[in-house]
């Protein structure tokens, strides 16, 4: 089992914060600066001095969306990024979070860009599965940070453990061993992936208790023990949901790309509708 | 890409597919931004973007306008709101659309319709104008029943009814102001717009002196002057109207326009030296001393009697050459009445110019048509006994003539029957008007084809033609038929039944038989032609009717009916049957007479 390297781990916790900031800050300002304009009803939006602007055909609505439908782009990048994993073209978790961050601040020009109506057939088919793209890629990035480790992770703690207070290894080798986790097949539906959730869950229970017995308790352990410990719990409880969530965490990217799809054939035909009748923006 | 998105591809095609094929109201919107406003919703849908949109264009101006003609107009123009403050604009910035069916396309400049500066429009309202309500002036409709603000029109006659009834032209303005209709700028007022315009010294008068005061503008009489002014002559000259005379120049100063109107009796030419005094003895005032009439002062000339109204002709006191319209209406009280084209001939045609006056009138010969006119007959009617050019002309026109059917009985050729209604120009050959009438060929062969050949060669020597036919008609002979003489039936019979087609040259009137076999044929196969004793076809029958009423059985046969055989039918004793001849007809010759001939013996059977 390989540790994950250190700098990696620093990275990974600044960057979402410094992008989850800009994109939380972009929403504020935009909503800032067209507030007067959103809050009317579409009737009192035309009397509005920025209405030429801020309307989806404006210069500054339009922009909105031109600009979403870059990041849109952009954030298919990552897709490629899978596609060539062993290349050398930067760490996936950065690559990862980027294509969260672009997604997310797409739909949140996209909204702007909408000025928060949808009003047609094609904005309404956008903006839904805009939605389900971003809900379920929340949750995928949800599902991607509870992604098993290697099945030598539970090795190196039980190996630490037996450091800490020696003698346990043992026993708690042979108990686990008799607590193997289910075998979820890779190509499973997403119904028995989830289907399988109880059964891990119950396992990582079932591995729990085990553990809680073969080890006295934590308090009164030294420091080095209980982060001992603590590992073989995270360990034992990430192996019992080792290939259930793999499997699942397959099906719900599929889900996602599907959503995804919709979304682009949905924008392109916008986008197309919009250019041919010449509402291009700056172009 | 994984299992799942594969899979989806097909579904994600079914969706697109879907959307575009979905029924119209659906698929209607789904290009469309929003529903467009309750204005245009009737080309609200996908299908209509073209009639806005333009390919890269967005909005286009001039399909918007490719509708709203009226507005074209006014853009164009520079005229109304548009015209003046949104030329060059694009419509789209005002008239904001796909917001809403319940949208308003119309922002009024101000906020609302009641606060629009209507200076914008180019029509200021001032005054009286201000008050209104805006419908009370634009009271066009859209199609769709709204109130149009269009095309309402700056006249005042476009809303006001004229009371003037035109008279003072649109201008109303001139005149009137836009605070009451009754103020009236009188210093504006032109009164030559009225039906009475000021002229000469009526320019001057005070307007009370007319219009009383306070100032009265209607039922103001002036359709004659002692509406006004009191009349000096104290009715004197009546009916004569005074502007005959004087004018609205100067009452005094009107002697030019007298003598030149002088009431009765023109002052042109001779009288045109005469003085006022020489005839107005007693005063302008009144009449000569004399008396009015012309004979008062002049010697009566004319033998016609004309009376004494000489003016009635000699109005300009012209006594030579009188107006033409004058001279024919007087002509007839001459001896010489104008009638028919005389009517229409020029004076110095007769009363020629070139005659001396005395010759060229009172001396003038018209007792015969050939003082004036020439003969073009060149004296051949007059050969003919004829001559009196009235005998056949009269003054309505040389032709047509009075010659008729009656005057040609007295000539060598009387017109009878067909003749008289024969077209002149069927015997007077020749250019019309026909000068020579005379015919030089007079016999019937002359004009006429004889259509019988040779068969009536001694009769055409006996009169010819006349001696069968007469004028009346071709078809009513005279034809002596009283060698075969016609009866019974033979006079019913139409003579081509015997003589053959008279219309045509076949007709046979010599040679045609006379015997009944000659024409009809024999129905009893020759039972009394062939078999003795013979008999001819009169013996039983006669012309009235081939069937005999009364048939002679003994007298013609020698064999008497008696007894049963009265009631017997003919046929059962004479059957029809086949002759000897082969040929089937009733059998008349029996051949036996005998009781055994047709009974059979009813004793035989008993003796036996």
């Amino acid at each position: 089992m390989v540790a994950p390297a250190a700098p990696a781990r620093t990275s990974r916790r600044v960057l979402p914060f410094v992008l989850g900031f800009i994109l939380i800050a972009v929403g504020a300002a935009l909503l800032y600066r067209g507030w007067s304009f959103y809050e009317l009803s579409m009737e009192d939006r035309v009397e509005h001095p920025e209405f030429r602007r801020l309307r989806p055909s404006g210069i500054i609505g339009n922009g909105y969306g031109f600009i979403a439908g870059v990041l849109v782009i952009a954030n298919l990048s990552y897709l490629v990024r899978r596609r060539f994993a062993k290349a050398r073209l930067g760490s996936m978790r950065i690559w990862l979070d980027l294509h969260v961050f672009t997604g997310l601040l797409a739909a949140v020009l996209v909204a702007f860009h909408s000025a928060f109506q949808m009003r047609t057939q094609i904005a309404m088919i956008s903006t839904v599965s805009l939605m389900v793209v971003v809900l379920t890629g929340v949750l995928g990035r949800f599902l991607h940070m509870l992604a098993p480790a290697t099945e030598g992770r539970l090795r190196a703690a039980i190996d630490g453990v037996e450091r800490a207070l020696p003698g346990t290894g043992k026993p708690l080798s042979q108990a686990l061993r008799e607590l193997p986790a289910p075998r979820v097949p890779a190509d499973a539906s997403l119904v028995k992936s989830l289907m399988a959730i109880p059964t891990w869950r119950a396992l990582q229970r079932r591995r729990r208790e085990t553990i809680e017995l073969l080890l006295p308790r934590r308090r009164d352990q030294s420091r080095e023990a209980r982060i001992a410990i603590e590992e073989l719990y995270v360990a034992s409880s990430t192996d019992a949901r080792g290939s259930g969530l793999a499997a699942l965490l397959r099906r719900w990217r599929g889900l996602h790309r599907f959503a995804a799809l919709s979304m682009i054939a949905a924008v392109l035909f916008h986008a197309g509708v919009a250019w041919h009748y010449g509402y291009r923006w700056i172009f | 890409m994984d299992l799942l998105a594969r899979r989806a591809a097909l579904p994600l095609l079914v969706l697109a597919l879907v959307l575009i094929a979905a029924p119209r109201s659906a698929a209607a919107q789904l290009m469309s931004p929003g529903p467009l406003s309750s204005a245009h919703a009737d080309i609200d849908g996908d299908d209509n973007c073209g009639k806005c949109h333009q390919s890269g264009k967005q909005v286009v101006d001039s399909l918007c306008l490719d509708c709203h003609k009226d507005l074209e107009r006014r853009l164009d123009a520079g005229t109304g709101l548009h015209g003046r403050e949104y030329k060059g604009k694009a419509c789209e910035t005002c008239h904001v659309e796909h917001i809403g069916r319940k949208t308003k396309l119309i922002r009024w400049p101000g906020g609302s319709q009641d606060k629009l500066d209507h200076d914008l429009t180019g029509w200021k309202l001032k005054d009286a104008h201000v008050g209104p309500k805006c419908v009370d002036c634009h009271k066009q409709k859209q199609p769709s029943g709204k109130t149009s603000f269009l095309g309402a029109k700056t006249k005042c006659a476009g809303c006001h009814k004229d009371p003037h009834d035109g008279r003072f032209g649109f201008d109303c303005a001139g005149c009137h102001g836009e605070k009451k209709w009754e103020t009236v700028d009188l210093d504006k007022f032109d009164h030559k717009r009225t039906r009475y315009p000021l002229t000469g010294k009526h320019a001057a008068v005070d307007c009370e002196k007319c219009h009383g005061t306070p100032a009265k503008w209607k039922g103001i009489e002036f359709d004659t002057c002692d509406r006004c002014h009191q009349d000096p002559h104290k009715g004197k000259l009546e009916p004569t109207p005074c502007a005959e005379c004087h004018d609205t120049r100067s009452w005094k100063g009107a002697e030019k326009k007298i003598r030149r109107n002088h009431p009765r009796l023109s002052l042109k030419n001779g009288h045109a030296k005469v003085k006022c005094k020489t005839c107005h003895d007693r005063g302008i005032n009144k009449g000569p001393s004399k008396g009015d009439d012309c004979v008062d002062c002049h010697k009566a000339v004319h033998e016609a009697k004309f009376g004494n109204s000489c003016a009635t002709c000699h109005k300009t006191i012209e006594w030579l050459g009188l107006p033409e319209e004058i001279g024919r209406e007087a002509h007839g009280k001459t001896s010489y009445p104008l009638a028919g084209k005389h009517k229409q001939v020029a004076c110095a045609d007769c009363h020629s110019p070139k005659l001396a006056p005395a010759k060229r009138y009172r001396q003038l010969t018209f007792d015969r048509c050939a003082a004036c006119h020439q003969d073009v007959h060149e004296g051949r009617l007059t050969e003919h006994g004829g001559g009196a050019c009235e005998t056949c002309h009269g003054v309505g026109g040389f032709t047509p003539t009075r010659f008729g059917v009656a005057a040609h009985a007295k000539t060598a050729m009387p017109l009878e029957g067909r003749h008289a209604a024969t077209p002149c120009s069927g015997c007077h050959k020749g250019k019309r008007p026909r000068l020579d009438l005379t015919v030089a060929k007079q016999a019937c062969a002359d004009c006429h084809a004889n259509p019988h050949g040779d068969q009536f060669a001694t009769e055409m020597a006996d009169g010819g033609c006349a001696h069968c036919h007469t004028p009346i008609a071709w078809g009513q002979a005279k034809i002596d038929h009283s060698i075969w003489p016609l009866t019974g039936a033979h006079q019913r019979t139409r003579c081509d039944q015997c003589h053959g087609d008279a219309s045509g040259d076949a007709a046979t009137y010599r040679g045609v038989p006379r015997d009944c076999e000659g024409c009809h044929g024999d129905s009893h196969a020759g039972q009394f032609r062939l078999t003795e004793p013979v008999k001819a076809c009169t013996q039983c029958h006669d012309t009235e009717r081939f069937t005999i009423d009364a048939f002679d059985h003994k007298g013609q046969s020698g064999y008497a009916i008696e007894g049963k055989h009265k009631a017997v039918k003919c046929e059962g004793c004479h059957p029809t049957a086949k002759l000897r001849s082969g040929v089937e007809s009733r059998r008349y010759r029996l051949g036996y007479r005998a009781c055994k001939d047709c009974h059979a013996d009813p004793h035989r059977e008993k003796a036996r």
